[in-house]
Formats: structure tokens, C-alpha cells, sequence
């Protein structure tokens, strides 16, 4: 649908891009502390990249115009490649020979700030949704007597 | 059609053409808030305004060339305002310079004016209801 209509799926997409992203700060938080993965080795760090995706009407794909709305989605995950954490505990069941126990490099801290902040985002989105909400709800309000 | 236009009727609905599009635009700066290179748009009211203007019946005297004149300027109902890239003080490392208090009064702002505009516009349908009921 064209007009207000699409406005909404604008947020639509960038309140699912952030519900992605605080899913994965979530998954970071709860696995600061794992030594064990599918893959093998201790969990690392994930976030995303986000990328805006234009929402382009027909006339303007026709008229090769710049699109008037533009919506975002996760691009890409990206699974950090840093060094993990070692500690010394020799009676931990994972560690290395020399008694080293590799943990996952997670600032809890950097994560909650980011946390916030993607909530914060998502707040935001719920407000602009909002706002569409309401204008729609005036037009259709004209046609009241 | 000439009765509507006198009650200004469609000058309101351009403007709530104009607020509904400019939602649009400030609802996509703030899905991207967070996009890296994201640059944050607008849309200007006077381009639709000045060509509104232009086609009042109404034609300013020019003594000289250089005078600005009533000429149409810019916008019939047919054309389309694009959005264009704004210049805020906010620029992240990662280049985006959407400003979210900015577009969080705009959004207010904007929603507020469209219901002022459409409140109008009731009232004027309502006048027309009142004259086709004969007053009763």
C-alpha cells in the first residue's frame, strides 16, 4: 500500500531490526561466561550491521526517483574474532595444559550501554509508529459528520 | 473543481499531502538512527507553498525585470517534493547524523500541524454540510 500506509512498515522494519539486535546483546550478556560452544572453543561476541533499505513506490522505480521512505534491516551478524580472556584455574575441566581457562572477551558493561541504547531505538520507532497512527486516525476522522 | 478550491479545501489538502509525506521522511530518519553512512532528509513546505501561491488569481506588480514576480514557481498538484539531505550538528563516527531529539520534536510538531489542518478542513466540510441541509 502506498502513503501512510507504508510509513508504517518503516518502522515496522526498524523495530524488528532492534528486537534482532537487543536479542543478540542479550545472547552476549548471558554467555560472558561460556567455555564450551557447538563449534568448540569459547562463545564469541556477536552485533549486527545495520543497513537501510529504501521502500520505493512504482512511480518512483518508473521515474527513477530517490525513495521517500527507507526502511533498515540487519545486514549482517558479525561474530567478533577477538582473543579470548584467559584465566588461570588448572582445575576447570577446560582448561589447556598449562592450566589456562579461555573465556569469551565480553564487557557486560559495553553491553547493557548497548542495550539502552537499542531500547532506547526502539522506543523512538514506537513513537514515530505512533504518529502515523495518529494522522491516519484524523483523515479518517474528515469523514465523520 | 472551483467550489472546493474557494473553501480552500485544496490547499488543505496539500498541506496534509505535504505532512503525511513529510511523516514519511522523518519515520525513516529515525528507523535510521543507527545505520552507518544513514544521511537525514527533509521535506520543505515552501516548495509547495510558493507554487501554491502562484496560482492565486492574484499578480504582483513588477516595475522592473528583476522583481520576483507571481510566476509559477515550483508546484502544481501533479508534482512530486523530494526529500533532501539535511545538515545537523550531530555526526557519529560511524557518519550518520540523524539527531533523534530533533526528529522527535519534528515528529511532534508535524502531527500537531496536520491535525490543526485537518480539524480545519472539518470545519469547513461541516459548513458545506449546513448549506446543503439548508441550515437545518
Amino acid at each position: 500500500m502506498s502513503g501512510s500506509m507504508s510509513a508504517f512498515d518503516v518502522s515496522a522494519s526498524a523495530l524488528s531490526a532492534n528486537r534482532r539486535r537487543m536479542e543478540l546483546l542479550v545472547t552476549n550478556i548471558a554467555n560472558s561466561e561460556t567455555t564450551r560452544t557447538p563449534q568448540g572453543g569459547p562463545y564469541q561476541r556477536r552485533d549486527v550491521v545495520f543497513m537501510s533499505t529504501p521502500l520505493q513506490s512504482f512511480s518512483e522505480i518508473l521515474l527513477e526517483e530517490a525513495p521517500l521512505l527507507e526502511g533498515v534491516r540487519v545486514d549482517e551478524i558479525v561474530v567478533t574474532q577477538d582473543q579470548p580472556l584467559l584465566k588461570y584455574d588448572p582445575s576447570h575441566p577446560d582448561a589447556d595444559p598449562n592450566g589456562y581457562v579461555a573465556y569469551p572477551k565480553i564487557n557486560p558493561l559495553e553491553e547493557m550501554a548497548n542495550l539502552i541504547g537499542a531500547t532506547r531505538s526502539f522506543e523512538a520507532n514506537i513513537k514515530a509508529f505512533e504518529a502515523v497512527k495518529q494522522i491516519v486516525q484524523r483523515s479518517i476522522e474528515l469523514g465523520r459528520g | 473543481m472551483d467550489f472546493f478550491a474557494q473553501a480552500g479545501i485544496e490547499r488543505m489538502k496539500l498541506y496534509m499531502d505535504f505532512a503525511s509525506k513529510r511523516q514519511q521522511v522523518i519515520s525513516s530518519n529515525i528507523a535510521n538512527i543507527e545505520t552507518p553512512g544513514y544521511e537525514a532528509k527533509d521535506l520543505k513546505f515552501e516548495e509547495i507553498f510558493r507554487g501554491e501561491l502562484s496560482q492565486s488569481k492574484v499578480e504582483l506588480q513588477r516595475s522592473d525585470d528583476r522583481h520576483r514576480g507571481s510566476k509559477p514557481v515550483l508546484l502544481r498538484e501533479e508534482d512530486e517534493v523530494r526529500p533532501r539531505r539535511t545538515f545537523t550538528d550531530s555526526l557519529g563516527n560511524d557518519l550518520n547524523n540523524v539527531d533523534l531529539d530533533r526528529e522527535m520534536s519534528q515528529l511532534a510538531e508535524n502531527v500537531l500541524k496536520f491535525s490543526a489542518v485537518a480539524q480545519m478542513t472539518r470545519l469547513k466540510l461541516g459548513l458545506v454540510r449546513s448549506a446543503i441541509r439548508e441550515g437545518r
